[in-house]
């Protein structure tokens, strides 16, 4: 976006914290997209990973949230639990006065993080697609950034969404979010010039 | 286990069968592409068409129908025009990175490069060398491409057909004239027409007339698994192949989503360039219950085994059905695809049969039809879910 790396961007302004857990899943998932700014951000990660100040209280505060909890806690959802520990933690002792939370995890978000959200007004829930309209509209007050930089940088988000599964369904999805993307980044694009 | 009914094992497909040329019901679907067929066969300008339909409503099986049936078409409709066909069937590639030099890959193993030698010597034969050269620039703009084709020779042709796969070493390449190998997305574009004009020449010089081409791609909505980086290498090669290709080929797109009438949303995906070449829409509507029936009745028609079909169907009308039955069957399945017909007929004449609710002469009635169909539903749905 406009010759920078958005992760670059948000790595540079905005203070990133992440859990043991997510820096886990980071290390085995960053061979996959590996770029010098993954390499970065792989420091970075390594060094922010804040040890849960209260371990023994996850899954007890994630289970306020559940609608319906599952019979077990195990891996899945675990970075998006540790992350809510992290970010109620760092709010309530005042290190954090407002917090984005970022996930892609569509079931983590209708499981507990929705509700979680909607308790906790400090907690904004956003994915990567909101990282990259956040950060396109920051750079666009001083860079000429047009639609196209924003559908694609949007495109690029889609083609990570699922992984290797593609299903009947997450296709389907997929097409539907194209159009959502693509009409956001119009509009986004026309407001950022008339600021110009 | 469907023996029991006289029917074959495999009557109800959930994906269709390769070497079974076969269509059922869908009398208007199977016009509009007859339609299309007639069009190409009369007229030389490319077509480009988009098929859009829901996930299971048949149009993979009409890609595999049309193409496996297009030279009898092309025999029945006896055009002017043309004399013969080449049909191919290949799917979007799955990985974005190089998508169009695997679509062409895929694309030239249909074609059967092996094949290509015949030709090509034949072509060089008649024309002159020189000629051949200067068709194939004049087709793909690519200099390249039209000495590396023009030098085919006995000795030359495996050089050829490597250099034509993307590969070749520097030696290769030189005894072929070609200065570098096909690289770029748009480089394996321009060899696929080259490909396609030497087949169109080919039936040219062969019987007077040249040949028309079918192509059939499937999956196009795989496309939103392609990165910014890798979708618009695609796109742009796929535009630049129709451009050149301006005559002599019909392309058919497919394209599944749940909303085929959301025309704007595929366009967001294609992307305008592609949409904007496209003539033609065929729309696989979900049928009603007067098409489910004729659907099923052509279905059961065509896999009895066992008996002739005048004397099963003595035993009821649409055997293994009786009318009623039949009758809740259809509209059950009205407004789904012919894919959830199968999978529900198949597993409501398995349970029938497993639980022993037909009668003596194998017939499922009302009662048994009823006392499943609710049950057969949820299964499937469920295996939906899963």
């Amino acid at each position: 976006m406009a010759r920078q790396n958005v992760l670059a961007v948000v790595r540079k302004r905005f203070p990133v914290a992440v859990s043991e857990i997510v820096r886990e899943e980071f290390k085995k998932r960053s061979a996959q997209f590996w770029c010098r700014e993954i390499a970065v951000w792989d420091r970075k990660v390594r060094s922010l990973a804040v040890p849960l100040v209260l371990p023994d209280k996850d899954p007890h505060l994630s289970l306020i949230f559940y609608g319906s909890p599952p019979a077990t806690f195990g891996r899945p959802d675990a970075g998006e639990r540790t992350s809510l520990m992290l970010a109620v933690d760092a709010h309530l002792r005042r290190r954090v006065g407002h917090c984005v939370f970022v996930s892609d995890d569509e079931k983590a978000k209708r499981a507990f993080l929705d509700a979680a959200s909607r308790t906790l007004p400090f907690l904004q829930l956003w994915n990567s697609a909101s990282v990259v309209l956040y950060v396109s509209g920051m750079l666009g007050r001083s860079h000429q950034i047009a639609q196209k930089d924003i559908a694609n940088a949007l495109q690029d988000v889609r083609s990570n969404m699922g992984g290797a599964s593609a299903s009947k369904g997450l296709t389907d999805k997929l097409v539907k979010l194209t159009k959502q993307h693509n009409a956001a980044a119009t509009r986004l694009a026309a407001t950022l010039n008339m600021w110009r | 286990m469907l023996e029991v009914y006289s029917l074959r094992d495999d009557t109800f497909p959930l994906t269709p069968i390769e070497g079974r040329d076969c269509w059922y019901g869908f009398r208007e679907l199977r016009g509009s592409f007859r339609s299309l067929h007639e069009r190409s066969l009369r007229e030389a300008p490319r077509l480009c068409v988009l098929n859009r339909g829901q996930f299971g409503a048949g149009k993979t099986h009409a890609a595999l129908y049309f193409t496996h049936t297009a030279a009898t078409l092309c025999e029945e409709i006896s055009p002017d025009l043309y004399a013969s066909t080449h049909a191919f069937h290949v799917e979007t590639p799955k990985q974005g990175k190089g998508a169009f030099s695997q679509l062409y890959q895929a694309l030239a193993d249909r074609i059967q490069l092996r094949h290509l030698k015949a030709v090509l010597l034949g072509l060089i034969e008649q024309l002159g060398k020189a000629s051949v050269e200067e068709y194939i620039y004049s087709r793909t703009g690519s200099e390249d491409l039209a000495i590396a084709v023009a030098a085919c020779e006995d000795d030359t042709y495996q050089s050829l057909r490597t250099y034509l796969l993307g590969g070749g070493s520097s030696a290769e390449l030189r005894k072929i004239g070609a200065a570098r190998r096909l690289s770029s997305e748009t480089d394996f574009a321009n060899a696929l027409v080259g490909l396609f004009s030497v087949l169109v020449k080919h039936a040219e010089l062969a019987t007077g007339k040249p040949c028309r081409i079918f192509v059939w791609v499937d999956e196009m909505e795989d496309l939103v698994y392609y990165s910014s980086k890798d979708y618009l290498p695609f796109t742009q090669s796929l535009r630049h192949f129709l451009d050149r290709m301006s005559q002599h080929l019909t392309l058919f797109l497919n394209f599944t989503f749940s909303e085929p009438e959301e025309l704007a949303t595929i366009e967001e995906v294609l992307g305008q360039a592609v949409m904007d070449r496209v003539n033609e829409h065929v729309l696989f509507r979900p049928p009603n219950v007067t098409e489910v029936k004729q659907y099923l009745d052509d279905l059961l028609l065509d896999n009895y085994i066992g008996g002739t079909a005048d004397e099963l169907r003595k035993l009821a009308p649409h055997f293994p059905f009786d009318d009623d039955a039949f009758s809740a069957l259809s509209s059950a399945c009205e407004h789904t695809t012919p894919r959830y017909t199968h999978k529900l007929t198949d597993r409501l004449l398995r349970v029938a049969c497993d639980r022993d609710m037909v009668s003596a002469d194998h017939v499922v009635g009302k009662q048994a039809t009823d006392a499943l169909l609710a049950e057969s539903i949820d299964a499937i749905s469920t295996e939906t879910l899963d």
